[in-house]
């Protein structure tokens, strides 16, 4: 047709012009929606644990209107991560010494310490878009990938969830799928589960995979798979109520390569001369999290409150409450308190400590501390104000509390804090526009 | 035979309990206020993906609000 | 009708002033607390509508259309409201190369868009043809010639017309955001008190027919400008599986194939925003395309 070969916006302005000559304006009015809107979502966090790793982590979020309600998202986010993590070890009377990851070089960690990998530093980058369009009269369909890629670790995936309102979009229905491929190449080789850890001296060069009957494969795969079915219902002119069932199924090398166990005997003591054997835990993992959330409206004020319970087949099972209360101050400021508490069971194969009887009989063991009897608790405080008409800028605040319990404490343990609570704070800076 | 007679009768007083709590619509000019970015589900998309990947990699639980999200070596 | 024949209501925290005119349901959604003032503004709404269906209905015979009509191709003189239309009309005739043509109404009197089979036949559009065409009508303000056989209908911009000019005497009448929705075609004066816009809905034709109360194909928050939609959601005809639209192609005379069924546009006034969908719709399986170089929000429905 005739009218997109001459500049085509050029007849929405010249319609403009004459429409302000029809209707007596001096010039065509202002169009808010002029062009279609990209909200830009931007945040830098900073996060540190006391005496262990730190974290600097931007992230960035397009999302742009592409006209008829589709809509093209993207996300871009980097971590860096650098300081030391618990490598799974307890803490004794005397010193300890680890060799690195097959042959990188070794740590000694002191006397009455929690032995922490100093090695541990990465920076991941990860990227994901999501397509947003109309399916039928009252439904959308959202269509996403995902990829992330580590030093040792990559992971791609694929996302499908359908959307159909109802009841005047008083209600929602959420159907959704997820599956991800992941690969890890633990650095200098994949060490076999339950094995003895070689005792290499501090700064050694030797390869335990050698001797300690590590496995040297360098490529493994994870797959996660997670379908969620949901409705959101409109209860009111002040409230909105979301219920979540989502199951996951996780197979594959689920076991983290890095972490070990200290083997003791009856008294709790290090056993002689091979103290540590690598973790290993089962290649099945399947979950269920029930999640519910209601949001409130009051005068001006909202709370947001979310509960969730979760349990795995690995005999984890959580509660978690999350609390929002946005306090607005006046038109353009809101401060925003925030309270989370969690609390989760140990994995049945969680050992603080191994007895060096029981470690023949055993197919699975762990002493990640995330996967201990556990609870944490989050406290923050978020402040944002608006700037101009579309944008804001916020800081927020938190910290967060971890208390992990030990699944046994064997003889002279007793004198150690095994699994010392865990604090870490978060600083948060927020920038969103829309242009 | 007995006990299916009182599990019958729950899921009715389930199901009348259900319609007589049956609210009214919200009509479309009340969705005023839900429209507000502070009354999404997630009001801040980035708070909530940074918060899901702290939380994902210090606990052990995971999933519940979505599905999907990026894999992590970190748990 | 007399001045007596709208209703209030207060919802929540605004008024809502309903009356019919332009053979639709209008309302008026006003952002103040006191039911005089939202009186008086729904007074005048519903006085101003029915002062431009009157002015420009082609069906009375004491209006200025009809004097047009009539005067058999001598000259007639016009208003200045009138020529304001005219010379919109000759604008949008050349924006869009010649598809929209106020002339193009006595199309009507072969098509009868009824929802049934009855196509007219190639002859009889054939015939009309001649009597189409705006470049066949001399016009200079304040002065008008149409040739004798032609007419002129403002039935495609009038409605919109009417709810920007409503608008204009709200605005000076209140500070308060205001709604005018006549019909669906609709436009609001600015963000509400607390800082949020108007939720408006779209409805999608294909459930309206089956399904009158209330089947919004999606919602959306509107702060500022207009909305307005054009579509065949009633009108239409079908034969051997073909649906032909109510929107005409003035030069061939024939229904524009595979136009959507409904097309919502947001623009700057509600003025705009119809032009906007009606070209949309006369761009047949380009409408989508069309609208994409608009960068304006709109809703295709097909």
């Amino acid at each position: 047709m005739q009218l997109t070969k001459k500049n085509p916006l050029a007849i929405r302005q010249a319609l403009a012009f004459s429409t302000a000559a029809l209707l007596g304006h001096a010039s065509p009015p202002a169009h808010a929606a002029d062009n279609r809107d990209w909200e830009v979502d931007s945040a830098i966090m900073f996060y540190q644990e006391t005496g262990r790793v730190s974290a600097t982590e931007p992230i960035l979020r397009l999302r742009m209107d592409r006209g008829d309600d589709h809509f093209l998202t993207l996300k871009f986010v980097a971590d860096t991560l650098t300081g030391a993590s618990p490598n799974g070890a307890i803490p004794t009377s005397s010193a300890q010494t680890f060799s690195g990851p097959s042959g990188t070089a070794g740590y000694t960690t002191p006397a009455n310490s929690v032995p922490l990998d100093p090695t541990f530093h990465d920076a991941r980058y990860a990227f994901n878009a999501e397509w947003e369009q109309p399916a039928g009269s009252a439904s959308k369909s959202i269509y996403g990938v995902n990829f992330s890629t580590e030093t040792d670790y990559q992971s791609i995936g694929l996302s499908a969830t359908y959307n159909f309102d109802f009841n005047q979009h008083d209600t929602t229905l959420t159907t959704g799928i997820a599956a991800n491929a992941d690969s890890v190449q633990p650095i200098g080789g994949t060490p076999l589960g339950l094995s003895t850890v070689v005792a290499t001296p501090a700064g050694g060069g030797k390869n335990e995979g050698e001797g300690g009957g590590g496995e040297a494969k360098f490529n493994i795969n994870k797959h996660v798979y997670d379908l969620l079915l949901g409705i959101t219902q409109v209860m009111s002119r002040q409230d909105l109520v979301q219920f979540n069932i989502n199951a996951g199924k996780e197979s594959g090398y689920l076991t983290d390569p890095y972490k070990i166990l200290s083997v003791v005997d009856t008294n709790g003591a290090l056993i002689f001369p091979d103290p540590y054997v690598h973790e290993k835990r089962p290649d099945n993992r399947g979950r269920m999290a029930f999640y519910s959330q209601w949001s409130h409206q009051f005068t001006s004020d909202v709370l947001r409150l979310a509960v969730r319970h979760y349990s795995d087949t690995w005999g984890i099972s959580s509660n978690t409450l999350d609390a929002h209360y946005r306090l607005e101050l006046g038109q353009r400021q809101y401060l925003e308190p925030h309270y989370r508490y969690y609390k989760q069971t140990a994995a049945d194969f969680y050992h603080t400590s191994l007895r060096s009887s029981d470690l023949a009989g055993l197919n699975y063991a762990s002493a990640d501390y995330r996967l201990a009897d556990m609870s944490s608790k989050t406290l923050g405080l978020k402040y944002g104000l608006l700037v101009g008409k579309r944008s804001e800028v916020a800081i927020r605040v938190e910290t967060i509390t971890q208390h992990a319990r030990p699944s046994e404490v064997i003889g002279v343990q007793n004198q150690q804090i095994l699994l010392p609570d865990i604090k870490a704070s978060i600083i948060q800076l927020n920038y969103s526009t829309v242009f | 035979m007995s006990s299916r007679v009182p599990r019958v009768l729950g899921i009715s007083i389930l199901l009348g309990t259900l319609s007589a709590c049956s609210f009214q619509p919200v009509q479309p000019w009340e969705h005023d206020l839900l429209a507000q970015k502070k009354m999404q589900l997630q009001p801040s998309a980035v708070d909530a993906a940074l918060d899901e990947h702290t939380y994902f990699s210090k606990e052990a639980s995971r999933g519940g609000a979505g599905a999907g999200g990026g894999g992590c070596g970190c748990n | 009708m007399g001045d007596a024949d709208y209703t209030l209501e207060f919802r929540a925290d605004h008024w809502v002033g309903r009356f019919q005119a332009m053979a639709s349901p209008c309302e008026v959604l006003m952002d103040v607390e006191q039911e005089a003032q939202a009186r008086e503004l729904t007074q005048i709404a519903h006085a101003e509508a029915l002062r431009i269906e009157h002015k420009f209905s082609r069906y009375r015979q004491d209006n200025i259309v009809h004097r047009i009509h009539r005067a058999q191709g001598e000259a007639v003189e016009v208003d200045p409201e009138t020529a304001a239309l005219l010379d919109f009309a000759g604008q949008c005739y050349t924006l869009s190369e010649g598809l929209f043509d106020i002339t193009s109404g006595v199309l009507r009197q072969v098509w009868r868009f009824d929802g049934s089979d009855r196509l007219p036949t190639t002859a009889a559009v054939k015939k009309i043809l001649p009597r189409i065409g705006w470049e066949k009508i001399r016009w200079q303000r304040p002065r008008l010639c149409l040739p004798a056989g032609m007419e002129i209908d403002f039935g495609g911009i009038g409605k919109e017309y009417a709810v920007d000019k409503t608008l204009q005497l709200l605005r000076a009448r209140t500070t308060a955001s205001v709604l005018v929705n006549f019909g669906g075609d609709l436009v609001t004066s600015g963000p509400r008190r607390h800082g949020q816009g108007w939720i408006v809905g779209v409805e999608n034709p294909t459930t309206v027919v089956d399904n009158p109360p209330l089947q919004s194909h999606c919602e959306f928050e509107l702060n500022q400008g207009g909305v307005a939609t054009s579509g065949d959601s009633k009108r239409f005809l079908l034969k051997r599986g073909v649906r032909y639209s109510h929107i005409l192609n003035p030069r061939t005379g024939w229904p524009i194939p595979d136009a959507p069924r409904a097309v919502t546009v947001t623009a700057a006034t509600c003025t705009d925003a119809g032009i906007l969908a009606t070209l949309a719709m006369l761009h047949g399986k380009q409408a989508e395309q069309f609208l994409q170089t608009q960068h304006t929000p709109y809703w295709c429905i097909r």
